[in-house]
């Protein structure tokens, strides 16, 4: 724990809650930036962020400081994200089928169907974003982990709380998935 | 055509976790084969995309929000569970100082309470009657709604956190083929499983018809050379009807992951479960565990071989080669008492010792009840 972070929790602790504050600027945007990519829709990932600075302020005791508060934090936010969208994606699996037999489309809960938000993305930025939303979340997460937070395998199996092993085989398959995504879509597009 | 090995050293490789070692390999590679290059391009372009997008703020702020939903529910950094023999000798402490401040409150309010009549009877008012008037309430800005599945879920997180992470063991668990090869959870237990650290495998797998299975089985080995000995007794039970909901066990060394991984698949061709055809699954379910102790001692007795001759020797976790030429695996006779066969004899006498860093698989088929 860094020696601030450190100062701000034993404030906290002594019930100075403007310290937890402090611990809530610092990190809400990294936590925002990556809960957003996992949940594909801004309310959700703010109420994620929050529910869990909320509840790590009441779990502050259990937080050992054997690993970074940002790394305790991630791991509450980012598993929360892909539990919620996981009972997102069984709630879509039992929508009734189509006549010609397809899945009916989830309803698209993604930032990108807000009206004029597609002129504002750049056209690559799009396709990465959508390859990004078909993937499932356990393969989004490690994606996003890696590629946009830099992580090692080792602080993404910490994370997770998976071995790394685990994280190498995920991340093995969800970046030949979306490859696999991103053809298909330059095929339908040429 | 690059094999799942090493497209799972590529990743690595372009995530820059890889020994100097493997990474002298993949150089080596890249050098001699156009198609990993291609793929590594792509790869590393992909993750150049991701790396591009755009980074969100949190707007507004959740500072205020969070203070706020902490004042509201009076939240408190919970104290850390003490155990019930600790909390009790807590119990006459806190007894005692309650008591202690109930009476100092007592006290203090009938000194507070004579002082002040005292003082009105001297300003000549009579008994003090205290009108209290009622302060507003301060308006509370609206706050957004708790929601509980959310809540539900980050109190499971947290208490896994104070978990120990698993340690890399294999897990017992059970699917239907075409399951277990699908992306995701499955996928990874059956990776883990399949770990050549942990040297042992077994597929305990629920048929139908063990008759067809065991021909279903047969032929997934035979596309990977690895023909089946099989003990006469053992036939014979399999094609006698009386017999036939006998248990069977195939049993196979010296395979790499990625054989049994491809075995598996050409298994999960037959498994029609949950497709609209009218070709029925052989399978039922599939129960992926190692072999425990007393399986290896009952293999070792029904080949007559000594137990510490099954054993793996310890190698450096690489991933070997697979083997040359065709391989033999040995349909057992589980009846007791019985010498082996001539064939389990020449299946021994053939047989080459289990390799460091390969796996010894146990193939269990039963039909269901």
């Amino acid at each position: 724990v860094s020696a601030d972070d450190n100062r701000l929790i034993t404030e906290c602790l002594e019930g100075n809650t403007a310290s937890f504050g402090e611990l809530v600027s610092r990190y809400q945007d990294r936590l925002f930036h990556t809960v957003l990519r996992l949940t594909d829709n801004a309310e959700d990932a703010r109420d994620v962020v929050q529910e869990a600075f909320l509840h790590a302020y009441q779990s502050l005791h259990a937080f050992k400081g054997d690993s970074l508060f940002f790394t305790w934090l991630y791991r509450i936010a980012v598993n929360t994200a892909i539990s919620m969208k996981r009972k997102q994606r069984v709630v879509y699996r039992m929508q009734p089928t189509g006549e010609d037999g397809a899945t009916v489309e989830p309803p698209d809960l993604s930032e990108s169907n807000r009206p004029g938000h597609a002129i504002e993305m750049a056209e690559e930025e799009r396709k990465v974003h959508d390859a990004l939303a078909k993937l499932s979340a356990e393969h989004r997460a490690v994606l996003v982990m890696k590629d946009m937070e830099g992580m090692k395998y080792e602080e993404m199996a910490e994370v997770l709380g998976v071995p790394v092993g685990t994280i190498r085989s995920r991340l093995h398959r969800a970046r030949l998935e979306m490859r696999d995504i991103l053809i298909q879509q330059e095929k339908r597009n040429i | 055509m690059l094999t799942d090995q090493i497209l799972e050293l590529l990743t690595a490789f372009i995530d820059g976790e890889l020994s100097q070692r493997q990474r002298k390999a993949v150089m080596r590679l890249l050098h001699r084969s156009s198609e990993a290059r291609e793929m590594v391009r792509q790869l590393q372009e992909n993750a150049h995309k991701l790396k591009q997008l755009p980074r969100h703020k949190v707007e507004p702020s959740l500072v205020e929000e969070v203070l706020q939903a902490i004042a509201e529910q009076k939240a408190q950094p919970k104290p850390a569970a003490q155990s019930r023999v600790v909390r009790r000798r807590w119990l006459p402490y806190l007894a005692a100082s309650l008591a202690a401040s109930l009476l100092i409150g007592t006290i203090g309010a009938l000194y507070w309470k004579s002082m002040n009549e005292k003082e009105n009877i001297a300003k000549g008012d009579g008994p003090a009657i205290v009108k209290l008037e009622k302060k507003p309430e301060p308006q509370a800005t609206p706050t957004r709604k708790a929601n509980p599945m959310l809540a539900r879920i980050i109190e499971a997180t947290i208490s896994d956190f104070r978990k120990p992470v698993p340690a890399e063991q294999p897990q017992v668990f059970t699917a239907s083929f075409r399951d277990l090869l699908k992306a995701g959870e499955k996928e990874d237990q059956l990776a883990r499983a399949l770990d050549p650290a942990k040297k042992s495998v077994q597929f305990d797998i629920t048929v139908k018809d063990n008759f067809v299975a065991m021909d279903r089985l047969k032929s997934a080995l035979s596309t990977y050379k690895i023909v089946v000995v099989a003990d006469p007794n053992a036939v014979k039970a399999l094609s006698d009807k009386k017999q036939a909901k006998a248990e069977y066990w195939v049993y196979v060394e010296n395979l790499t992951t990625d054989e049994l991984t491809k075995m598996m698949q050409e298994l999960a061709k037959n498994d029609t479960t949950g497709m609209k055809t009218s070709v029925p699954s052989p399978y039922e379910k599939v129960t992926v565990k190692p072999i425990t102790t007393n399986d290896t001692q009952k293999i070792a007795g029904l080949l007559g071989v000594a137990p510490n001759k099954m054993e793996i020797p310890k190698g450096n976790n690489t991933k070997p080669e697979p083997m040359k030429g065709w391989r033999k695996a040995v349909l057992l006779p589980l009846s007791a008492g019985l010498q082996p066969s001539a064939q389990v004899e020449q299946f021994v006498s053939q047989r080459t010792s289990p390799q460091a860093d390969t796996l010894r698989v146990l193939i269990k088929i039963h039909e269901v009840k």
